[in-house]
């Protein structure tokens, strides 16, 4: 085997698990690599992690090759309108094509319809089908099938294998560390949950995807679609008397619901979590954790810090060092709000060792992201760009666009402090698009406060007054007559009355 | 250029595209009834001599009308003015109806006519005095109250044809709504669209000195409810016009009861054959297996398949040109991906498993005892059922002769075995 891809497959055939050691592997690599005006190939599976699995391995045998990846759904059931996203109509490149099956039928449709358009273009296309759908396509899409390069066959035939392969994937935790990671993940854990429902897999197995779901959609901002599968995952943990998955269900519908409807209904959830933990002293330790987090914002920083130590405590006697981090992580803004500034920096040291050593990134960067907001308030402004910028490219590898909006507003906000007006003019409006993104009020309105206010203060009140007259209105739609919004109507009035003021003297 | 390597087969053996360019006139192999000159007979004594024909042109898919289309173009792009039409490509084949097509077509002729090299040989005030007329024409009676992007005002008259077409024909493939808005508007303006498409192809043949000539791809593609509505209820509007023009066919609507009153409104009906592999009584078919060795022969050198795997593919294929370029693609793949240099039996076995997964895929339980039918008595009737294992390819149908059909043979073992059980009772 001269070929590269050939060469890399044999090197990697004795490290593959037999269910992936196949012939179509190889073979749809070769298919891919060489038909350079395009092939049509379709990928027959009947799990989704060997589909995720295969996938993986033909990134790596294909390389430098570029890959797309696209989900179709009902939504979007229409391959071209991928296609004609891609940078450019003629580079060579493979398209894995998921989810054909979730299309309700249209998917073919559109593949019988448009295949003369498919086909002027360079393109390895991979459509991953199930059984059922591979009938329905030869069926329905005659012609767009006539023209298939080839079948290739990923399904298992072991049911005790099938069950291992799933079970195995079904079982790891949600590791978000690139954008992609998060389409991946979502891709896989929702075919496995409706392979799991299909087969009416234990209630617990089902209600595990549904809280790794849940998860994923928190992290998206898609906190209604979120809470959904929080209900179901909180059902089905009931049937199975599973009271871990229980604990966990209510506390994370306790996020969603502080996201949405604020802290007090949050605490709801929070508290019959902590009631229905018991004896359970990891599910104790995050209900805690989460009370305390709503106690310390309701202006009980005391009673939260007792809370979060409880918690530490806990999570150290079971070994959770992730718990044990984002409890540290907890502690240290509570010091920090205190202006203990000290103790703050060292919870948040000892929570980032504890980041990096599970391989948190996402926790690493909020705690960077923490501990250069006290270097900044030490005037250590060094360090804390330093500190910023490293939170800045965590939250940007990982994906988290709050994150991301967060750091950028701090830095811009530095560099307002400093006189830099572009540069902070531009890291703020980078800001603010991230925020509008996500929907995040709250950010905008931060935003539009502080920039209105810093120009007030250089006495530019024209400027100024629509700045802060948007902070106002969005942070009346917020928190109606919250006493910072109150504070800054009084300022917003205050800039008002001066501009008339200096128009009738003028 | 022939494929010297194994990845060389897999790029030689492309089922997506018909043969063009280069590869066409390297790669094209004539086969024993082929109705190309026929058709070239009827396009160059008739046409020619300004009476137009409106010619069928059918076969299975994937025998190679694209191919032969290509080839037929190729030679007789110096006497005509071909306006290639792909209802594939512009039109939704799912609900296409006798209207789209004709907008299609016409808008076509509209775009192909104003490229420089057509009508940009009429006398200036004549080109410039025929896309103001057209301008006008497809804004009020083609888009009519339907929304559209118009042609900039300050751009020059044949320009602004081109736009408005290219901007018909994108959003008419594209918008649901648009296409339902325009086909209501043309309907009964169509007698008006059938004059601008004359006027239009007189003006050509005056200037260009060449008639035009329709080719009108993927009318053998849709359902074949939709392709009956299409060929038998508006057969005379397809045919209305005075420019010739040849539609592809479906196969399938071919042996159907309605076709004795569908040909009355065409000239003539050609059928690209199906290559034979064999004889209805079993016996070898040397012509057909010879021609088919050619087809493989033209594109790789000798030592790259061996013959015994070159002779299974052949017979595997039934004829069908495209599956024989498929399973010898697959098969270059298989032995490539196992490290081979040259395709051998096991590789073609492999190939053949994987399409015969397809007939198991695709045929349902009430099909086999019909395939067994035909496979015992050869017969092609009118039945839907018959109708629609053609349209699949489960029965292959050979003419150049009186036609008769047959089980494919990839799909045959499976046939075999599951009819057994009915016939042994």
């Amino acid at each position: 085997m001269a070929d590269a891809p050939l060469a890399a497959l044999e090197k990697l055939q004795g490290q593959l698990p037999p269910h992936l050691a196949r012939s179509d592997l190889a073979e749809l690599a070769v298919l891919l690599r060489y038909a350079e005006r395009g092939a049509w190939a379709f990928a027959i599976y009947n799990t989704v992690p060997v589909r995720d699995e295969v996938a993986e391995v033909l990134r790596q045998l294909l390389a430098p090759l570029p890959i797309y990846e696209f989900n179709l759904s009902t939504q979007q059931p229409n391959p071209l309108t991928f296609l004609e996203t891609l940078p450019t109509a003629q580079e060579r490149a493979i398209v894995f094509f998921f989810d054909l099956e979730q299309t309700g039928g249209a998917g073919w449709g559109y593949l019988e319809m448009q295949r003369e358009n498919l086909a002027a273009r360079p393109l390895g296309l991979v459509f991953w089908i199930n059984r059922p759908a591979w009938a329905e396509g030869v069926r329905t899409a005659p012609n767009f099938w006539s023209q298939r390069s080839g079948v290739f066959d990923f399904t298992i035939n072991s049911p005790a294998v099938l069950s291992e392969v799933r079970g195995a994937w079904a079982g790891q935790p949600v590791q978000l560390d690139s954008p992609a990671d998060w389409e991946r993940q979502f891709r896989l854990f929702s075919g496995l949950l409706r392979e799991y429902e299909d087969e009416q897999a234990p209630p617990a197995a089902q209600a595990e995807l549904h809280g790794k779901i849940a998860y994923l959609l928190n992290f998206a901002d898609r906190q209604a679609e979120a809470a959904a599968h929080l209900q179901q995952q909180l059902e089905l943990a009931r049937q199975a008397h599973d009271r871990r998955q229980q604990v966990e269900a209510m506390n994370n519908l306790g996020w969603t619901t502080q996201l949405q409807q604020g802290r007090a209904a949050a605490l709801d959830w929070y508290r019959q979590a902590l009631a229905a933990a018991g004896s359970d002293r990891r599910g104790r330790a995050d209900s805690l954790r989460n009370i305390a987090s709503v106690l310390f914002r309701e202006g009980q920083p005391a009673e939260a810090l007792s809370m979060l130590h409880e918690a530490l405590d806990l999570f150290r006697a079971v070994g959770d060092r992730l718990g044990e981090a984002n409890t540290l992580k907890a502690i240290g803004d509570v010091h920090n709000f205190r202006k203990d500034l000290d103790a703050a920096l060292a919870s948040y040291a000892q929570a980032l060792d504890l980041f990096r050593a599970v391989g948190d990134r996402l926790g690493e960067a909020n705690t960077l992201q923490a501990i250069g907001d006290v270097q900044r308030f030490r005037d250590e402004n060094d360090a804390a760009l330093a500190s910023y910028a490293q939170a800045l490219d965590l939250f940007r590898a990982v994906g988290d666009r709050l994150g991301e909006a967060n750091t950028l507003k701090a830095i811009g906000m530095f560099n307002l402090e400093q006189n830099q007006v572009e540069e902070a003019l531009k890291l703020l409006e980078q800001a603010l698009q991230l925020y509008q993104q996500i929907g995040d009020r709250v950010g905008q309105a931060n935003i539009y406060w502080n920039l209105g206010l810093h120009l007030a203060q250089q006495s530019d009140l024209k400027q100024a007054e629509p700045l802060l007259a948007q902070a106002v209105a969005l942070g009346q739609q917020i928190a109606p007559n919250h006493p910072v919004i109150l504070h800054w109507l009084t300022v917003l009035e205050q800039v008002q009355s001066q501009l008339s003021t200096e128009t009738g003297k003028s | 250029m022939k494929a010297k390597t194994l990845p060389e087969v897999i790029r030689a053996f492309d089922p997506m595209h018909p043969l063009t360019g280069q590869e066409l006139q390297e790669w094209y192999i004539d086969r024993p009834g082929n109705p190309l000159e026929r058709i070239k007979i009827y396009l160059q004594g008739l046409a020619l001599a300004n009476e137009p024909v409106k010619l069928l042109f059918t076969g299975h898919v994937g025998s190679g009308k694209s191919t032969t289309l290509n080839k037929l173009a190729e030679e007789l792009k110096r006497q005509f003015l071909i306006v290639p039409f792909d209802a594939r490509q512009s039109l939704s084949i799912a609900d296409l109806s006798y209207v789209d097509l004709l907008l299609g077509m016409a808008t076509s002729l509209f775009k192909r006519a104003t490229e420089p090299d057509v009508l940009g040989k009429a006398p200036s005030q004549i080109a410039t005095d025929v896309w103001t007329d057209l301008t006008g024409f497809i804004e009020e009676s083609i888009f009519g109250p339907t929304h559209f992007r118009p042609a900039p005002a300050e751009a020059e008259a044949s320009v602004k044809v081109s736009l408005l077409t290219a901007e018909f024909q994108t959003k008419f493939a594209k918008e649901a709504t648009t296409r339902d808005q325009v086909r209501k508007w043309v309907e009964p303006r169509l007698a008006e669209l059938q004059d601008k498409i004359d006027y239009v192809a007189d003006l050509v043949q005056v200037h260009y000195k060449r008639p035009v000539l329709f080719f009108v791809e993927g009318t053998d593609r849709p359902d074949l409810s939709v392709a009956r509505a299409l060929f038998l209820e508006h057969g005379y509007s397809l045919t209305a016009f005075r420019t010739s023009a040849i539609y592809t066919f479906p196969i399938g609507l071919r042996y159907s009861k309605d076709f004795n009153s569908i040909k009355d409104y065409f000239t003539e009906t050609f059928m690209l054959p199906n290559l034979k592999v064999a004889n209805p009584d079993g016996t070898p078919h040397p012509e057909g297996l010879a021609c088919l060795i050619s087809a493989i022969q033209a594109r790789l050198t000798t030592g790259l398949l061996a013959d015994d795997a070159r002779d299974h593919i052949i017979r595997a294929s039934g004829g069908l040109m495209r599956t024989l370029v498929r399973l010898t693609q697959r098969a270059a793949v298989n032995s490539l991906a196992a490290g081979g240099a040259a395709i051998a039996l096991p590789h073609v076995e492999a190939a053949i498993k994987e399409e015969r997964a397809d007939f198991v895929a695709g045929l349902s339980r009430d099909d086999y005892p019909i395939l067994y039918e035909r496979y015992q008595d050869k017969q092609v009737s009118a039945d839907e059922a018959v109708l629609r294992l053609l349209q699949t390819r489960a029965l292959l149908e050979y003419a150049n002769g009186d036609p008769w059909c047959d089980v494919h043979p990839i799909a045959l073992p499976l046939v075999l075995e599951r009819a057994a059980p009915s016939l042994q009772d």
